[in-house]
């Protein structure tokens, strides 16, 4: 069994990211966080674009946002989908989008949920604390039960 | 055409009425010789009947020739005269008040003749009649003579009782008119229509007869179809006549419509393609405004949601201390994005007016307006160790601000993209290519990666991180727009780590 990273938080924008992890940090998710800036980052991070992968690295959930520089979220999720050491992965998607067409392409790509970012600034990051601990937490029962 | 029609449809009518006419008058008349006939025989019956009994009591005469006078149309009298003794007769009814007188001017005349008539002559009551003589020997051996006094109307009527229907009639005796029946269309009293006839009398003098259509009869035989087809034939000549004008003017219209056709064919096709291209244009607008929305509302709520998050995260931390290092950051943050959000704003004005603003299109010096262009973002940024270099420029005819603005965005994108590193250089070179005015801004910067070239002119698409170069992802859009609305290209050539070029083509013959 491969040792987990925990989760990987794929976003460009380092805003948000920050948010995003002081949230986590806040709300006492242990597990580590890795940061992607961008969709080749995350890649390179999961080893799918180098020749000699790190598998250590993969993480037990991903945060996905879908509007990145260079290689986007859909193109991160369909390399991650394709590729057998890496398909079982949650992957959530992060985005600001709410165009029906980028929905239904992430579930189609094999996205497990689809978040829409918030910015309520009543409690910042809160929803993917949420997601987190839902995620995390379902990876665990079903490994312990299994 | 019509009315040869109509005159051969009338003289066909006429022909008809007239053999109809004719074959009644003949046939009037020969029933009419018939009555003359049936009178005389009636006459010599009741001469022999009289033979037979001789010279009988008058009344005795009377009881026995009285039945037999009745039953023969119109006879009113009749006697038996010994010629030259007027005395010794017989006779039944009264013949005339001028009888005897009659009698005695017969026996004066030649009585070898056959049976005659006289008259006419008004009986007395006026009606008119005449007397007819029948020459016969007495049953004593004496020159004898029968005279039976007629009236006419019996006889004609009988006679024309079933026949000559339809027609009025005229008797004309010695010029007078001895018997007329019905009333002549008096609308019809053409020549044409006047049948006459000459009937002859025993012995001597004629009758003349003349046969008139009643007015029912000439409506009922005579229609009025020689007039309806008159009628109809004018109207079908009028309706030529139209149709052939109109045919003429078709046509001529048809002619003109033709070519009419042919121009509109061409026009259509040119319309076609405006169409089409209005259309392309149209989607792309609509490709471009989704695009734009989607984009605003992804990229404007990015620095929007991060003041949200941070002041709330300002408001969780700091509201029983003052702000420290850790807080003063996340200000600076709050003012970064507010900043951010602005120049998005601005951006996207800019880039609204370059897409709709009309073009207006002049001879542009472009080395002038390259130099222009970089002195203005030269100014707004402060840049050290940089060469600039312009090299000869084709004129262009377009839009002086636009382009402007074109050089201006690559300009700073090259600046951007260069920054911090050594021996900096900005070329702008030109030339001609065909029907095309190509410009090239070449840089020594950090270029990009060509496997992402496509990404460059998105709007808001941007190939690094805010965190590496600051943008907004409008610059290179709006280089896009600003040349596609001239009919051009633009595209980007690079590697990196080894510069980038961007070009971009404008049409040498620019129309508005």
């Amino acid at each position: 069994m491969n040792e987990h990273a925990g989760i990987l938080l794929v976003d460009d924008n380092r805003d948000e990211v920050d948010v995003a992890i002081r949230a986590l940090n806040r709300a006492g998710v242990d597990v580590p966080i890795e940061v992607a800036r961008d969709g080749l980052a995350a890649l390179e991070s999961l080893g799918l674009e180098s020749e000699a992968p790190d598998r250590k690295k993969t993480p037990r959930v991903i945060f996905l946002d879908l509007r990145m520089p260079r290689v986007d979220g859909f193109e991160v999720l369909r390399r991650v989908r394709e590729d057998p050491l890496t398909e079982g992965i949650p992957v959530v998607v992060l985005s600001s989008s709410n165009r029906k067409e980028d929905i239904q392409r992430s579930y189609a790509l094999g996205a497990n949920s689809y978040l829409l970012k918030r910015f309520d600034g009543d409690k910042p990051g809160s929803y993917i604390v949420a997601a987190a601990h839902y995620w995390l937490n379902l990876n665990r029962t079903v490994q312990e039960g299994g | 055409m019509s009315l040869a029609g109509w005159g051969l449809l009338v003289a066909e009518r006429q022909d008809q009425l007239l053999s109809a006419a004719t074959e009644t008058a003949e046939e009037t008349g020969t029933a009419l010789g018939a009555g003359f006939a049936h009178q005389l025989d009636s006459l010599r019956g009741l001469h022999e009947l009289w033979a037979g009994f001789g010279l009988r009591p008058p009344d005795e005469w009377k009881a026995n020739v009285g039945p037999r006078v009745d039953q023969v149309p119109g006879m009113t009298s009749v006697a038996w005269i010994e010629v030259g003794n007027p005395t010794a007769q017989v006779r039944v009814g009264e013949i005339a008040t001028d009888e005897d007188a009659a009698l005695e001017g017969y026996t004066a005349q030649n009585h070898s003749g056959g049976p005659s008539l006289v008259g006419p002559e008004r009986g007395t009551s006026g009606e008119i009649g005449y007397r007819m003589y029948l020459p016969v020997e007495t049953p004593d051996g004496q020159a004898g003579v029968m005279v039976a006094r007629f009236e006419v109307a019996p006889l004609l009527d009988s006679v024309l009782r079933g026949r000559a229907r339809g027609y009025a009639l005229s008797v004309v005796w010695d010029g007078e008119e001895i018997y007329s029946r019905g009333m002549p269309s008096s609308a019809l009293r053409q020549k044409w229509w006047r049948i006459e006839q000459t009937v002859d009398l025993p012995l001597e003098g004629q009758w003349h007869l003349e046969y008139r259509p009643t007015p029912e009869f000439a409506a009922a035989r005579l229609s009025p179809l020689p007039y309806y087809f008159l009628a109809a034939a004018l109207l079908l000549s009028a309706v030529l006549a139209v149709l052939a004008h109109q045919t003429r003017v078709i046509v001529r219209q048809s002619r003109f419509l033709a070519a009419s056709n042919r121009a509109l064919e061409s026009h259509g096709a040119e319309l076609e393609a405006k169409v089409f291209a209005r259309t392309a244009e149209l989607e792309d607008a609509v490709s471009e405004l989704e695009t734009f929305n989607h984009s605003v509302s992804h990229d404007l709520r990015s620095p929007l949601g991060a003041i949200l998050n941070f002041a709330a995260i300002l408001e969780e931390d700091y509201q029983e201390r003052p702000l420290d290092e850790d807080g003063l950051a996340i200000l600076a943050r709050i003012r970064r994005s507010a900043t951010r959000a602005t120049d998005l704003l601005e951006d996207l004005l800019q880039l609204s007016r370059a897409g709709r603003a009309p073009l207006t299109f002049e001879s542009i010096n472009m080395g002038a307006l390259a130099r222009e262009s970089f002195a203005q973002v030269l100014a707004a940024q402060n840049e050290k160790d940089l060469e600039f270099v312009v090299d000869p420029l084709p004129e262009v005819f377009a839009d002086r601000p636009l382009i402007g603005d074109v050089f201006a965005n690559l300009f700073s994108n090259a600046l951007k993209y260069s920054r911090g590193r050594k021996k900096r250089q900005i070329k702008v070179g030109g030339r001609i290519e065909a029907e095309c005015c190509i410009y090239e801004v070449i840089d020594n910067g950090q270029g990009f990666d060509m496997r992402f070239v496509e990404k460059l002119f998105g709007l808001f698409e941007r190939l690094h991180t805010d965190q590496e170069i600051e943008g907004t992802g409008v610059g290179l859009a709006m280089v896009a727009r600003i040349v596609k609305r001239h009919g051009g290209r633009v595209w980007a050539d690079g590697r990196e780590g080894e510069g980038a070029t961007f070009t971009f083509s404008l049409p040498r013959r620019n129309q508005p």
